[in-house]
């Protein structure tokens, strides 16, 4: 076990601190230390990453908390790629999800949330970047109504000033080939940058089929044989020449 | 000596919270229906006569009636429909005499003092006939009191008369159970054999009074047809209204919107000061009717009109207002709108939620509610979804978004937060170009070189509906981990990436 992960688990362990009323905690311990606490309720947080870096299950992680304490979350998916297994855990929490049609209509959606003052999060995930007047008069409202304004997905900074920036990659130490579930996070909070990095934050599943009772497979794949020969190599280097398509 | 009259609905309740018409008959008494109790959801509180049939009582827990009568329908007390429901009949009998009162839901007492130049026998056939409008089983009858008149309405006639004078006769012969009184006293009595209200009536007041006090001396007065209870006048609830004119003729909604806020802005406080919420309202807009096809000749004015129900009654303008907004928002118009016109339809009592001023999180659910229903409104029903796990193997059937409105069961375990990396996945999967050496794809126009992969893992099934059968792989590429298989015919698809 590394020093860094040892960190963290008793980070995780030891009682957090008190956290101000105006702060909401992402459920990251080491993330909410680099915010001072959590994200700011009334401002901008931007999550941005290339893809596949992490920012659903951070959002997730995030919103799982504030469900579960009784807070009011909603989240625009605007991209509509979100699985819904994977939500399914807050189906009977106060979560509900908004996916509009089209992701250009998912600025609207956030408006239309923020300016019923009813929830303490709005995430406005996979929508076009903003304009700045959008930004603004988002930003505007999330401050008069008291409530956390996350922007997940957006390559380039919104120009917003005041907004707190998180920009997740994922962690390819060395000569290694693939990821090993560790992220490094780039904090941006009123000018201060800090790094930190978050062993473990992305386990990778390690089957997709994870349904508890075998598949019923009549009438499927009959008489096509095997497709494949040789056993899994469960994540090894390629060889030259040995793809197996 | 003053007369009254009791109108007797059986089962009102139930045709309220169903949605019965007068003159629909009773056919919902022949379905097996039933309400539970406001404060005890889990009994029964009132069942149809079909229910009766079959042993289903009244108090009776839900689940054991369900054992009686297998398609048993249970829906829970709607204070706001019976409330209405019982607001109908009051002003139905208003044109019998102009004293009505009503009791609990399904009864109605109703002063018919001064009209015995009409007959008593005609006012009551005029009663009854009202009241079967909503159940043929309804019964009217008349006496000098209100105890009287209510007992009287068990007897099997069409309408029974207890003659002026004739009260205390009358009662010494009915059930002591048809003299209202507290459930403990009533107990008491019972233990002690007195089950005719004339047994009460006969014991000395003194005693009475010595045993058991006010509550024991009002019941032996009630059951010697003592009763001060005499209908009042009804007032109609005044109609909370507000209507406006534009000045000049709008073509967009922005100022018909200022109006309905001010309206609303009315509405909640008429409201609110009798203790009630809205539960309900209409917005009608008065349309120019100019757009005649005659030169000349102004058509009559057009009136559109767009129903809001609330899911939950509120006093609060904001969410009202939002409600609103969800319904004009799509409101195409078909002529400029020259007024305006707000109705409160429904009202219900005022429910005592304050939040919690001590929850800095605690914000206003209906506030939220108001929100969705505008999305809703603006971008289809499906727009505002719950997550809900499959019991599937297939990775795009394992979730599915379903009506927000609806908690649906999941079958997934609950689990605080999934410990796998979340997957993003695309709508329906996209075919994939694949270079071998050395492995790659290409996808949206970009190169991704495979720097590790792990598979083939097979996932297949669901032969009775929609086979599958697919070799799964995670390639590792650009710092993302793709989810790609490969489908019987060979070709290879990306159904999306954890993130």
């Amino acid at each position: 076990m590394s020093l860094a992960l040892l960190r963290s688990r008793l980070a995780d362990l030891v009682a957090p601190p008190p956290v101000a009323a105006d702060l909401l905690p992402t459920g990251v311990a080491a993330l909410d230390a680099a915010l001072g606490g959590g994200l700011p309720r009334g401002r901008l947080t931007e999550i941005a990453g290339p893809l596949g870096s992490g920012t659903a299950t951070l959002a997730r992680r995030l919103v799982t908390g504030l469900v579960a304490r009784g807070l009011g979350v909603a989240y625009v998916d605007a991209a509509r790629t979100l699985a819904p297994a994977d939500w399914a855990h807050l189906a009977r929490g106060h979560l509900r999800m908004v996916r509009p049609p089209e992701a250009a209509r998912g600025a609207w959606c956030a408006d239309v949330l923020l300016r019923s003052g009813a929830f303490v999060l709005v995430v406005l995930d996979g929508a076009p970047p903003l304009t700045r007047p959008q930004a603004l008069r988002l930003v505007g409202l999330a401050r008069e109504k008291d409530a956390a304004f996350v922007l997940i997905g957006q390559d380039r900074p919104s120009a917003v000033s005041g907004a707190v920036r998180v920009a997740l990659r994922r962690r390819w130490g060395g000569k290694a080939v693939r990821p090993d579930g560790a992220i490094q996070i780039l904090v941006e909070r009123g000018g201060n940058r800090e790094l930190i990095e978050i062993p473990g934050m992305l386990p990778e599943a390690k089957r997709l089929g994870v349904h508890p009772a075998g598949p019923d497979r009549r009438g499927v794949g009959r008489g096509r044989g095997k497709r494949w020969k040789g056993a899994r190599n469960g994540g090894r280097r390629l060889a030259s020449g040995e793809a197996s398509c | 000596m003053s007369r009254v009259a009791c109108v007797r609905i059986p089962r009102f309740p139930l045709a309220a919270v169903w949605g019965a018409e007068p003159g629909d008959g009773a056919d919902w008494d022949a379905r097996p229906l039933a309400l539970s109790a406001p404060a005890v959801p889990e009994r029964v509180h009132v069942a149809s006569a079909a229910l009766a049939e079959r042993g289903v009582l009244a108090g009776m827990r839900v689940t054991a009636a369900q054992a009686l009568a297998a398609d048993l329908e249970v829906r829970a007390w709607d204070e706001a429909a019976i409330g209405h429901a019982v607001n109908r009949v009051t002003m139905a009998l208003l044109a019998v005499s102009p004293q009505v009162t009503p009791g609990p839901p399904g009864l109605w007492w109703v002063g018919v003092h001064g009209l015995s130049h009409r007959g008593e026998r005609v006012v009551g056939a005029e009663l009854l006939a009202l009241a079967r409008a909503w159940h043929p089983a309804a019964r009217a009858a008349l006496a000098s009191s209100c105890v009287a008149a209510r007992a009287a309405t068990w007897l099997e006639r069409d309408v029974p008369i207890v003659p002026a004078g004739r009260d205390a006769a009358f009662l010494a012969r009915t059930p002591l159970a048809l003299v209202p009184m507290d459930g403990e006293l009533r107990a008491t009595f019972r233990a002690l054999g007195l089950v005719r209200a004339g047994q009460l009536a006969a014991l000395a007041p003194g005693d009475v009074e010595a045993r058991w006090g006010a509550a024991g001396l009002a019941a032996w007065r009630l059951a010697r047809g003592d009763d001060q209870r005499r209908p009042a006048l009804a007032v109609p609830p005044a109609p909370h209204l507000v209507s406006a004119d534009l000045p000049v003729p709008a073509t967009t909604l922005e100022p018909v919107l200022f109006l309905v806020r001010a309206a609303l802005d009315r509405l909640v406080q008429e409201v609110a000061r009798d203790g009630r919420a809205i539960a309900a309202f209409e917005v009608t807009l008065v349309l120019d009717g100019t757009g005649s096809s005659l030169p000349g000749v102004a058509a009559p004015a057009r009136t559109a009109v767009r129903r809001v129900a609330c899911a939950v009654p509120l006093a609060r303008v904001e969410p009202l207002f939002e409600q609103c907004r969800a319904v004009l928002d799509d409101w195409a118009l078909e002529a400029p709108v020259t007024g305006v016109r707000v109705q409160v339809t429904e009202r219900a009592a005022l429910t005592g939620e304050q939040g919690d001023l001590l929850h800095t999180g605690w914000r206003d659910p209906a506030a939220a509610e108001a929100a969705f229903a505008r999305l809703r409104a603006s971008l289809g029903a499906q727009a505002v979804v719950r997550p809900e796990g499959r019991d599937a193997h297939a990775v795009e059937r394992r979730g599915e978004w379903t009506d927000g409105r609806i908690v649906g069961w999941s079958m997934l375990p609950e689990d605080p937060d999934p410990p796998t990396v979340s997957l993003r996945l695309l709508p329906a999967p996209e075919r994939i170009e694949v270079t071998p050496l050395p492995l790659g794809f290409r996808w949206r126009g970009r190169h991704w070189p495979v720097t590790a992969q792990s598979g083939p893992e097979r996932l297949s099934g669901d032969w009775w509906s929609a086979p599958f059968a697919r070799d799964y792989w995670h390639w590792w590429s650009g710092g993302a981990v793709f989810v790609v298989f490969r489908a019987p015919g060979g070709e290879w698809m990306v159904q999306g990436w954890g993130d």
